[in-house]
């Protein structure tokens, strides 16, 4: 458990920093097959991980160009479409990944822990969904209008990429590293925390 | 935030995004609008010719050379301000609107073309012929440019100074060093500009010699479009030209007048008076009427 959240952690990381130096020292595709890689270890618990692990298989092979292409510069009608469908798939993976972090919050987390990942949750797909809105209008409002709000949004959705690999931080140190079945309570059984 | 409320949230944005691309697609222009130019210059010598035009915010095409009525253009290096050389081929934007971005090509025609061109006297042309990197190649409507071999004067006006403003509206100064007779005030460019020019002539008899002496009688003067010549203006006296280009007007102007007559000693001569306007400044309201009436979206 403990290294499928690993896992998302780090793939996670790739999929959010970019090292631009002519190519992305932190590829994307390389994120998302550590995302997949991470939901296929957790798919068998957690089935939400099933549909996790499908989108961001998907993204292994959409967001190749990204490795070569700086798409904050790209100004192309064609690439800013790309731009704009990538920002889309991967608000669809992050979606179904706190799916995964709610489900597996609710097994072995505190509340204090479970209404944090809810909470982090709303803010998160919602900054998403706003910025998302905001740039589909972009085009057409003059600039000094959409510009001072967009800058808003990105500010406010970068802090909750924080804030979430922060939250991946947190339930890997919650869950514990191995369990039993308790056949008895039928319920996960702590056995052992691993500190590794 | 339920499940369903995050589809349906998507579901909108997809829409409001096609919708909007849809939208945006539309107001692409097809080729690049150029600015009305009104132009008349003396080459070689001058500097480039700087021509303004609009075209679409994300459009990155270079032009790599023009045609001007047979005589070829290579296309300077404008923007060496903006970036310090480090990116020659840059695309710079003088303005930006929500569809469309004002730019500007500075163009230096071939001296061995245009010397042979200049033969059969000025040369005037009303389109430009651009030829793009990507090999795409457009012939686009410019106004009015002139290119004259000479430059009259016979500097019998001392220029002692001038000033203008951003709105276009500008003064300058002489003195006469002899008296004067102007018969007549010529641009080459004639009815043209007439409605988009005021242009008013005076003197006085303030002995001014130097800029530091001068002082403008406001209001003061004739319209050269009504005046009736001959004009006569004293050996010493200042002498105004005062410019107003018409806000209307959007584009670019660079022409002068030529003021001619006789001397008191019966000597004809010639003298020219420059006149240039601003870099344009448009609004995004000039921007939709220049489409308008030039056409260009797809």
């Amino acid at each position: 458990m403990k290294t499928a959240i690993n896992l998302l952690f780090w793939g996670y990381l790739l999929v959010v920093l970019n090292i631009q130096i002519g190519i992305d020292l932190l590829p994307d595709p390389l994120g998302y097959l550590l995302i997949a890689s991470g939901c296929s270890r957790l798919q068998d618990q957690h089935p939400i991980a099933q549909k996790a692990r499908l989108f961001s298989t998907l993204m292994i092979f959409i967001s190749f160009p990204t490795v070569f292409i700086n798409l904050s510069e790209a100004t192309s009608f064609g690439w800013s479409s790309y731009s704009m469908a990538i920002m889309f798939l991967q608000l669809i993976v992050v979606y179904f990944l706190f799916a995964i972090l709610q489900d597996i919050v609710r097994e072995y987390g505190e509340d204090r822990l479970l209404n944090r990942t809810n909470s982090s949750y709303t803010i998160y797909i919602s900054l998403n969904l706003l910025l998302l809105a905001a740039l589909s209008f972009s085009m057409n409002i003059p600039e000094v209008v959409g510009g001072t709000i967009i800058l808003i949004l990105i500010v406010a959705t970068l802090i909750m990429e924080i804030v979430l690999l922060v939250l991946l931080r947190a339930i890997r140190r919650a869950v514990p590293s191995r369990f039993a079945l308790d056949i008895k309570e039928n319920k996960p059984m702590f056995i052992e925390e691993d500190y590794s | 935030m339920k499940g369903r409320l995050f589809w349906f949230a998507l579901l909108f944005i997809g829409i409001s995004w096609t919708a909007n691309t849809i939208y945006a697609y539309s107001k692409q222009l097809a080729e690049p609008i150029f600015l009305d130019h009104y132009i008349d210059t003396f080459m070689p010598g001058d500097d480039y010719l700087t021509f303004y035009y609009l075209t679409n915010k994300d459009d990155v095409s270079h032009i790599s050379h023009v045609n001007l009525g047979g005589v070829t253009g290579y296309i300077a290096n404008e923007h060496f301000q903006f970036d310090y050389g480090f990116h020659f081929d840059s695309t710079v934007n003088l303005q930006t609107f929500t569809h469309h971005a004002l730019r500007s090509i500075q163009v230096d025609l071939n001296a061995i073309e245009l010397e042979d061109a200049l033969k059969d006297g000025p040369i005037t042309f009303n389109e430009i012929d651009l030829f793009f990197s990507n090999g795409k190649g457009v012939t686009a409507s410019i106004g009015e440019v002139t290119i004259l071999q000479d430059y009259p004067d016979d500097e019998l006006l001392r220029s002692l100074g001038a000033s203008g403003s951003n709105d276009n509206w500008s003064m300058a100064y002489y003195q006469a060093l002899e008296s004067l007779r102007i018969e007549d005030v010529t641009n080459h460019l004639g009815k043209t500009i007439k409605d988009q020019l005021l242009i008013t002539i005076n003197s006085t008899t303030r002995k001014a010699t130097s800029h530091d002496d001068l002082h403008w009688d406001d209001g003061a003067g004739i319209n050269i479009w009504d005046a009736e010549f001959p004009y006569e203006v004293k050996k010493d006296d200042n002498f105004y030209v005062h410019t107003q280009i018409s806000p209307e007007f959007i584009g670019s102007l660079s022409t002068g007048l030529v003021f001619s007559g006789t001397t008191v000693s019966g000597k004809s001569f010639e003298t020219y008076h420059p006149l240039y306007s601003q870099q344009p400044y448009l609004t995004q309201k000039d921007v939709d009427k220049l489409i308008a009436e030039k056409g260009g979206a797809q």
